[in-house]
């Protein structure tokens, strides 16, 4: 799983042909960076994902990037506030799209963690055992753009914490539960997830220094993470890659094996990397569960700018399929 | 990060051991006497308001521990079962659509986690050290455990180990934690089975026919006491719609002699209809406590409940001094508020309306004075402090969580400061936090308010949210207001109405009290003929708005046309407030005062 940086200029020449390319439209000007850089005749059939539960913020990406793939686009619609429409319509569609497909790519930039997590889980179900996917992330030089560090926000409000579709986990009654933060910014979701769930056992993983953005992003996840701390008892802390889909794996699969007497639950709310870190996780250990803290609404006009850059890694398909059969 | 040991952090209560909750626990049985009877309870209180500890203490090891008796002796043996979202809940069940599977589905799940967690209890706390049950425990396993799962379509369920009564529990436990996986298994398959979904064909156990039966044969064990069985069932609310309606039903059913459900919720709590038709009922079915009305209505109570609750966790951390001594005030404010005590007695200062004694004058004006010389700009008005014991009391709102996730935090932020364990919060620190917890409360706490966790389906969710933030923001002014006047009564933190509520106005008053930016009351009504429903602003407000948190007495009654103003547009009513004067605007003629 070698993850390599590629600047957003070298998309064009760097991405090679699938038989699919996997998209979602989004509010964030990242939806945008990575399919209008690449070659659109690369591509057999590109899948339009956009959120229904947002339409009007993000109507205009979706029209620009339908428009931009022509013909060979799909629209795949999904719905924060429906789950199950959303797995149906993913499932449907990637049925459709990818089930003959050997190679698949998928820009993960701007699906919400909650989808791009069933995408793993259906293309985990799907795919022949020959496929290789390849994963595309937009990196975000900043977020809450234009904002300082103590104001920065992403979403506000937590509308519903429920259990992510296909990774119920192995839950028992006679265990407590370990529950696995990866946090950012976003210590209200944290919160949130810890009094609903009242874990016995909280990890919360956050960025190392060298990863952040900014050193301020780094001081505000600290500070984040501090006041958590405060507030409740049995908090430990941990740096995980957010950048390193592999690392981030091997963090969270140590963090599982240390405390197997426990039901383990995972909320990832980090990069969207360290999100395919977890969801990985998931399928080689059915035991461990994902949850979705969804947020009441996002900060529309200013949550993200888009870098310059994007990571890029690919894994087979049988690997994932070896995982779900252990 | 080095773990820091905060006296002031969460403690999940199945999470502690029987002598740290009996080290920790203040004892409020007298205020909830219901719970420790036999009946099925509802225990209702936001998150924080003591009911998870509450349910811990009533445990038998802790019980055992804090009456200093044997287990045989107990009048209950009662069992934690805490309700998780994430083990009952699971969005895989959305899609089972037909109603009768759901309930059905719904009722032996809940079945198999409640035996599990009853059956795994007992194996933990070794009820029969020297063995003297064994044969009983094995017969009762056997008999009436193994053999009733067999008919429910289990037959394969064994003992595994039978060398101690521990083992034979933790065999059943076992037992019931494969049969809860094997639904868990099942969602699974349901996940993505879009056009034919999953067929279950596993056991399938019910409360009334299985679950109740096994217990009661439980409570015949010599080991066990006499009395009956509790099943605390802690946070309800996170249960589906179906699961909740089977839980009515198990409610619904006259067991409590036997077994007795005690279910604590936060005030979420999904329906209170049946499977059948018909809804439980209080107090036919079970008697209800909510925590919060009584430590809203009796204040020298709470006060007295949360001082006990700090110094406690101070002791238990190492830290030997008083709650007040802990959360010092500022000295300063406190020495200026006395002085004005002291001119109030001494008449220096008119004060309308004056008390049966001078020490009431004091109590009800020397701070109110003190604050209002501070204001003339907001800027002005922030720098009054609100550390001090009391006063952060106060700003809980009767609520023990308010008092002590701020505490917790100010504790850190100590911490931080001095790089020590604090034996004392500043109250440069104190107010900071309490500040910053109020402002959150009107910022991203109100953003908290979601669709999804209404009570009010019918309501236009947006538009309701918006009018109670603008309701909130007018009354809150219009305090404010009204403690810096010369008002008679200065400290106002309540509103009723004076013309018969209206429904467009009463729902947005409910979307604030469920969300807990007002608490509800009853006062005789303006005309004397009987009672209206008093709505009391949360005192976490109090810092936001410049207000006294100790204030408690003053109320307004309020037309319904004047609260709509407030609702629609409050700047327009704050600066009618401004120019006129509170007293003009309000057509004040006694402590009561009406808009007009």
């Amino acid at each position: 799983m070698n993850i390599v940086s590629t600047s957003l200029s070298e998309a064009h020449g760097s991405i090679e042909a699938a038989d699919v390319f996997i998209c979602s439209a989004s509010f964030e000007d990242r939806s945008t960076s990575i399919p209008l850089a690449v070659a659109k005749e690369n591509f057999e059939r590109t899948i339009v994902a956009h959120n229904q539960a947002y339409s009007e913020h993000v109507e205009s990406s979706r029209q620009v990037l339908l428009s931009h793939f022509g013909s060979n686009a799909v629209d795949l619609e999904l719905n924060s506030n429906a789950p199950l429409l959303s797995a149906d319509n993913l499932f449907r569609v990637v049925s459709e799209q990818c089930q003959q497909a050997q190679r698949i790519v998928i820009d993960a930039s701007t699906f919400t963690h909650e989808t791009l997590l069933m995408l793993i889980k259906v293309c985990s179900v799907l795919l022949s055992e020959t496929a290789t996917i390849e994963f595309l992330y937009t990196r975000a030089s900043e977020y809450s753009v234009g904002d300082n560090a103590n104001d920065a926000w992403l979403s506000k409000g937590v509308r519903e914490i429920r259990t992510v579709l296909g990774f119920t986990g192995s839950p028992s009654p006679m265990q407590s539960t370990h529950l696995i933060l990866l946090a950012g910014f976003e210590s209200f979701r944290a919160l949130s997830l810890i009094r609903e769930l009242e874990p016995k056992m909280i990890s919360i993983g956050h960025g190392s220094k060298e990863e952040s953005a900014t050193e301020s992003h780094h001081d505000t996840n600290l500070t984040s993470v501090r006041r958590i701390r405060s507030m409740f008892e049995a908090v430990d802390t941990f740096e995980i890659a957010c950048y390193c889909p592999e690392s981030a794996m091997k963090t969270i699969e140590t963090l599982i094996s240390e405390n197997e007497s426990y039901n383990t639950v995972i909320a990832p709310m980090n990069t969207k990397l360290s999100t395919i870190a977890a969801g990985f996780c998931a399928l080689r250990n059915e035991s461990v569960q994902l949850c979705y803290a969804q947020p009441e609404y996002y900060n529309f006009e200013r949550y993200s700018a888009a870098a310059a850059d994007f990571f890029r890694f690919s894994v087979d398909s049988a690997a994932l399929k070896a995982t779900l059969l252990r | 990060m080095p773990r820091e040991i905060n006296p002031f952090a969460v403690k999940t209560p199945e999470g502690l051991d029987a002598a740290e909750t009996t080290q920790l626990f203040v004892d409020v049985f007298t205020d909830f006497f219901k719970v420790r009877e036999p009946g099925h309870s509802m225990v209702n209180g936001p998150r924080g308001s003591g009911k998870s500890m509450m349910f811990r203490y009533l445990e038998p090891d802790c019980q055992c521990l804090a009456n200093k008796c044997e287990l045989q002796q107990l009048d209950f043996f009662a069992v934690l079962v805490s309700i998780k979202n994430t083990e009952l809940n699971f969005t895989e069940f959305r899609r089972v659509s037909d109603e009768y599977f759901n309930t059905v589905l719904s009722e032996h799940i809940l079945t198999t986690y409640v035996a599990a967690k009853v059956f795994n209890y007992l194996a933990g706390i070794e009820i029969d050290p020297k063995g003297e049950f064994l044969g009983e425990v094995a017969t009762f396993a056997k008999t009436a455990v193994l053999t009733r799962l067999a008919i429910c379509g289990l037959p394969e369920a064994v003992l595994t180990d039978e060398t101690s009564s521990s083992a034979i529990f933790k065999s059943l436990a076992s037992v019931f934690d494969i049969a809860y996986r094997s639904i868990v298994q099942y969602a699974r398959r349901l996940s993505f089975s879009v056009d034919a979904p999953a067929v279950y064909q596993g056991p399938l156990c019910g409360y009334l026919d299985f679950l109740y039966p096994i217990l009661c044969d439980l409570r015949q064990l010599p080991l066990m006491p006499d009395g009956p069985l509790y099943l605390l069932l802690d946070d309800a609310d996170m249960l589906s719609e179906s699961q909740t309606r089977v839980l009515n039903s198990w409610i619904s059913t006259r067991t409590s002699h036997e077994v007795s459900l005690k279910i604590s919720t936060q005030l979420r709590y999904k329906t209170y209809g049946k499977v059948s038709s018909g809804t439980i009922e209080s107090p036919h079915d079970y008697s209800e406590v909510n925590i919060t009305d009584l430590y809203t209505t009796n204040r020298g109570k709470y006060l007295a409940r949360v001082r006990e609750i700090v110094e406690k966790r101070l002791t238990c951390s190492g830290i030997n001094c008083s709650a007040d001594e802990f959360f010092p005030a500022n000295k300063a404010q406190e020495d200026g508020v006395q002085q004005i005590g002291e001119e109030i007695r001494s008449g220096k200062h008119e004060v309308s309306g004056r008390g049966y004694r001078a020490s009431d004058d004091v109590v009800r004006y020397a701070r109110p004075i003190y604050m209002a010389n501070l204001s003339g700009s907001r800027k002005s008005a922030s720098s009054y402090s609100y550390a001090g014991f009391e006063q952060l009391v106060h700003v809980s709102s009767g609520l023990i969580r308010y008092f002590l996730e701020p505490a917790a935090l100010m504790f850190s932020e100590q911490q931080a400061e001095t790089s020590k364990v604090p034996n004392q919060i500043s109250p440069k620190i104190q107010n900071r936090e309490i500040r910053r917890m109020s402002d959150n409360l009107m910022s991203s706490e109100f953003e908290k308010i979601d669709e999804a966790t209404v009570s009010q389906s019918e309501i236009d969710f947006s538009a309701t949210k918006e009018k109670l933030r603008n309701l909130i923001a007018a009354l809150g002014g219009a305090f404010r207001r009204k403690l810096v006047s010369n008002a008679a009564e200065r400290r106002v933190f309540s509103v009723a109405f004076s013309d018969a509520p209206q429904s467009d106005v009463v729902e947005v008053f409910e979307l604030g009290v469920q969300f807990g930016y007002f608490q509800k009351s009853a006062i005789g009504n303006k005309d004397g003929t009987g009672r209206t429903t008093l709505y009391i602003l949360t005192r976490r407000l109090a810092p936001y708005f410049g207000l006294d948190p100790s204030g408690f007495a003053g109320y307004l009654f309020v037309t319904n046309e004047r609260l709509r103003e407030a609702m629609h547009n409050p700047s327009k009513l704050l600066r009618k407030i401004k120019e006129r004067g509170v007293d003009e605007v309000l057509g004040e003629e006694r402590q009561l005062s009406l808009f007009e």
